[in-house]
């Protein structure tokens, strides 16, 4: 408990500590009741009678399995390993990921998503920006560069491993694709769960939130994934300007680039309530994210301060009394 | 114009047309006259003509244009490879196939752009560095196939290593756009004001051994300084000094590229900054440590304090939070207390008895702090994290006394920076300064208080 106040290394006063001290050893206590957690060295009960096979995270010590990893054990039939809560992201089939470009190789991007090696995008398995389906051809390969460059960020979807052992991916829907105009944040993998939705547009303060099951948080201004929805919104505007001189067009296009300071002020409070969640170590579901948010509005929390002392501490008490009202209503 | 050949494949076509390439010789000349390299080039180019009168009238420029093996904007290169790598037909094509063979999967092309600062780099490819030494930079990756070249896998390693080592965070264009937009409209990524710093937190004897050690964290910018007091001997030229030394050592751990001896460039940038901010001139007038109580006997014996910075983690203004963290170490310092037997004659070295349990507190009221300024667009900002630094044009680190007096200022970064400016910048620093010197002042008490709680 002392180690992880040091870890948060805050300022905090002295009814401060004393508050998020016993909010976090709530925590712990409804924890510790629900699964089985486990740190190195604790034994893993098992029943010596039916034969078990011993994976990954356990050893045998004196007769007994030893857990060699801090994590959550798991049993799938005979086997028994621990599954590690501080490790990589380790993809499944059908997760909504966020990356970074490092690489284009021929008719493939290479991503960086936090898993042991680089996923593989390949030209092929990703609708091209004119939308039409058809064989991909030498100039578009040429042209790769113009839908993705190195160092961009971008979403999309585990496809598989191949043979090779090597992860692809695909995006063949308008809402995967390039990210812009907000920021990427890095958080432990384990922090997010695999859900139904994991592109969340909040509508109440514009910001589009992509919570990659990679640990990879995209939090940035809301951009219409529709595409023919797009279209008619470009033609408006294009009909509108006709009008106008070639000034106001480019104003027009200078603004368009530029992120509305009050949509910004939203980014930037989403983002800092992840940040913070993360610190505390609670799982980010956009129920608590944007409650979080709520929160630190409510209480007119200024955005840099959602990271400051005082907030942690409401955050933990939130959290403890979410918790204390879920396990209420299960009973 | 000859016909059209791709470039990649000109050196081996003898069709690439011969006036094509001597025009882009002379376009270059043209180009870059008056550049002292190009005109000591030309002259010992014009001594060979001389040799051999015969020969065509742009054979002046060292390469014959009967064998065109380069793009035009590869062709010229003012620099002293070409001079003292006799440029013969089989280097020039070494040297192409050194600049196909150095990005593996896209070739840029060399472009004749002129940068206006050298980029500083250290020696990874030579050529690459003593190119961009001179101004040249790679173009805009061409969109051409990806390289013919075979290379093998380990020569790969080498190259792609070299060229990721010393890379920035990569952000990506909407990435950084928003940076610069947030930096524009007052609001940071981390929802911070332009001249407001993270929170600090700072831990004083962290390191028993030491005489005095601080830890400092920024965000997840962390540094360690420990301090070590050795009994030395004063310069003969300032015999009434003791001395001090600073070195910072940026750990692997802090970020991949202080790997082997990626930090190196970095570590002596920061101890050379931190010892112009913190031990004034070279005569030692104006240091922030007063170097005359470090004096045990004049000119026999002194201290010798040896300050070492090791960079943990590493996001941005390392040099704000080292100097910090020096500051802390230095108060949390205890010097032994000493008492001298002078020897009979004045020539011998006296005897020093160091006590092990008397210690006296180092007096740091006069030890600056560091406020860097960085410049990003239009605007300037205070404690810029790493993907702030990485859309920087300059820095001036300016150290400030608790007087409000600049002891030591340094600019960083490529681009000039208007005097106004600069001032501007400098009476910011001093009230960011004041604020900060406060603060660090009431960690310090906290620190010291809970360490005593311990």
């Amino acid at each position: 408990m002392t180690t992880m106040l040091r870890e948060l290394r805050l300022s905090l006063n002295q009814t401060q500590r004393v508050r998020l001290q016993s909010a976090l050893q709530r925590l712990q206590d409804m924890a510790s009741l629900a699964s089985a957690v486990t740190v190195v060295a604790d034994t893993i009960p098992v029943n010596h009678e039916d034969s078990i096979l011993k994976g990954h995270g356990t050893s045998d010590l004196n007769g007994e399995v030893v857990a060699t990893l801090c994590g959550v054990v798991e049993r799938v039939n005979k086997l028994v390993y621990v599954r590690a809560q501080r490790a990589r992201y380790k993809p499944e089939v059908g997760d909504i990921i966020v990356g970074r470009v490092i690489e284009i190789a021929p008719k493939r991007w290479r991503l960086e998503i936090n898993f042991s090696q680089d996923a593989v995008l390949m030209l092929s398995s990703m609708n091209l920006p004119d939308g039409i389906q058809r064989r991909r051809t030498a100039v578009d390969e040429l042209n790769m560069r113009s839908i993705f460059e190195e160092n961009d960020v971008i979403c999309a979807e585990v496809r598989g491993f191949q043979h090779d052992g090597s992860l692809h991916l695909q995006a063949r829907s308008q809402k995967y694709g390039k990210l812009e105009r907000g920021m990427l944040l890095t958080v432990p993998a384990y922090l997010v769960k695999r859900r139904k939705q994991h592109f969340h547009h909040l509508e109440n303060y514009g910001v589009d939130l992509i919570l990659g099951c990679n640990g990879f948080i995209w939090v940035g201004e809301h951009v219409n994934s529709n595409g023919e929805n797009d279209m008619m919104v470009d033609q408006e505007n294009r009909e509108g300007l006709v009008n106008k001189s070639e000034v106001g067009q480019a104003t027009y296009e200078v603004q368009e680039q530029i992120t509305p300071l009050e949509i910004r002020k939203h980014v930037c409070r989403v983002a800092n309530s992840v940040r913070l969640l993360c610190a505390l170590g609670f799982s980010l579901t956009v129920e608590v994210i944007v409650d979080t948010v709520e929160a630190s509005i409510s209480s007119n929390t200024d955005i840099k301060d959602i990271l400051a002392a005082e907030f942690y501490v409401q955050t933990a008490e939130r959290e403890v009394q979410r918790r204390v009202s879920l396990t209420r209503r299960k009973g | 114009m000859g016909r059209r050949i791709p470039w990649w494949r000109r050196w081996s076509a003898r069709e690439a047309s011969g006036p094509v390439e001597q025009r882009a010789a002379l376009d270059f000349l043209e180009w870059h006259r008056g550049d002292p390299t190009v005109e000591r080039l030309k002259s010992s180019g014009k001594d060979k003509v001389s040799q051999k009168p015969a020969r065509k009238p742009s054979s002046f420029f060292p390469f014959s244009s009967s064998w065109p093996p380069l793009h035009s904007s590869l062709l010229p290169c003012p620099d002293e490879v070409f001079t003292f790598l006799a440029p013969t037909r089989h280097t020039l094509r070494s040297l192409t196939l050194w600049f196909l063979a150095a990005q593996p999967s896209a070739a840029p092309t060399y472009s004749r752009q002129r940068v206006a600062p050298p980029l500083p780099r250290s020696g990874h490819c030579g050529l690459d560095s003593s190119l961009r030494r001179l101004g040249w930079r790679p173009a805009a990756y061409c969109s051409s196939p990806p390289s013919r070249l075979r290379i093998s896998l380990s020569h790969r390693r080498a190259l792609v290593g070299s060229a990721t080592g010393k890379r920035m965070v990569g952000l990506s264009e909407g990435e950084k756009r928003f940076i610069r937009g947030g930096i524009a409209q007052d609001l940071r990524t981390d929802g911070r004001q332009r001249l407001r710093y993270r929170p600090i937190s700072v831990e004083t004897g962290v390191i028993p051994q030491a005489n005095g050690s601080a830890r400092v964290r920024l965000g997840a910018t962390d540094v360690i300084v420990s301090i070590k007091a050795e009994l030395g001997k004063p310069h003969p030229l300032q015999p009434d000094k003791g001395k001090v030394a600073i070195f910072i050592d940026c750990s692997p751990t802090a970020a991949p590229m202080f790997e082997g001896r990626g930090g190196e460039e970095l570590s002596t940038e920061l101890s050379f900054a931190l010892q112009r901010c913190l031990l004034g001139g070279r005569s030692g007038a104006g240091a922030g440590i007063d170097l005359s109580s470090l004096v045990i006997v004049e000119g026999k014996v002194c201290w010798d304090l040896y300050i070492d910075g090791l960079v943990v983690g590493s996001d941005g203004n390392l040099l704000d939070a080292l100097a910090a963290a020096i500051k802390v170490a230095l108060s949390n310092t205890g010097i032994p207390k000493v008492t001298v037997n002078l020897g009979a004659s004045p020539n011998d070295q006296p005897d020093v008895d160091v006590s092990d349990e008397e210690f006296l507190q180092f007096d740091t009221s006069g030890v600056p702090v560091v406020v860097t300024l960085t410049k990003v667009s239009r605007h300037y900002i205070v404690d810029a994290t790493s993907e702030e630094e990485s859309q920087m044009s300059s820095a001036v680190s300016i150290s400030v006394n608790r007087h409000g007096h600049i002891c030591g200022l340094t600019k960083r970064g490529g681009a000039g920076l208007d005097p106004s400016v600069i001032l501007d910048m400098i009476s910011v620093a001093k009230h960011v300064g004041e604020q900060l010197m406060s603060l660090l002042d009431s960690e310090i008490a906290a620190a010291e208080a809970s360490a005593e709680d311990q």
